[in-house]
């Protein structure tokens, strides 16, 4: 199963506060995974204009 | 990059309410707010769904226990079992619509997948969600 190179230039979520993370992780069917959620910073409108 | 190389590899992504859910005036504004969100690109829509469903239980959790201060927090036993379901579409580009239309995501399918099939944006992918009718009791 061959991904494209696109995996190693993923764009950064922007206007989104670092310091603000929090962690959770999930388990579905045996795999584990950690969900990050940041708040946006104030002021900003993180991750630009709604598409 | 090798296999291993992008099941760790990490995506960032907005997962924000759905048009119609949005609109409801029946659900409080901590379940419609946008989550701005990092995981891995292996990551499944059933890991985010069930995501969504606990961090919504969790806010909800606290948005209580800060209502009422003399009621300790209910027991994060229930963490592993969200009471409800959600559902996650995307807005598919659509090159002769100025609208693109939304697409109902599959459980199995892997977020890094969702935006090499369904996404045609250079900037971080967009997921909307849906609040689904809880479980039968």
């Amino acid at each position: 199963r061959s991904q494209p190179p696109v995996v190693a230039q993923l764009p950064q979520l922007k206007g989104v506060d670092r310091n603000s993370a929090r962690t959770l992780a999930v388990t579905v069917n045996g795999m584990t995974v950690v969900v990050t959620d940041y708040k946006p910073r104030k002021g900003a409108a993180a991750g630009g204009s709604r598409l | 990059s090798s296999a291993m190389d992008d099941e760790q590899a990490e995506i960032e992504l907005i997962l924000h309410p759905h048009p119609d859910l949005e609109k409801r005036t029946d659900v409080p504004d901590y379940v419609k707010q946008p989550r701005y969100l990092k995981t891995t690109a292996n990551a499944t829509i059933d890991h985010l769904n069930k995501y969504l469903s606990l961090r919504i239980m969790l806010d909800g959790e606290e948005a209580t226990s800060m209502d009422t201060n003399d009621r300790p927090p209910p027991a994060t036993a229930a963490r592993d079992s969200p009471d409800f379901q959600c559902t996650i579409s995307v807005l598919t580009a659509a090159k002769d619509h100025a609208a693109g239309s939304y697409l109902l995501l599959d459980g199995d399918t892997t977020l890094i997948d969702v935006r090499t099939r369904h996404w045609a944006h250079k900037k971080p992918l967009q997921l909307d969600f849906q609040l689904g009718n809880p479980p039968p009791k």
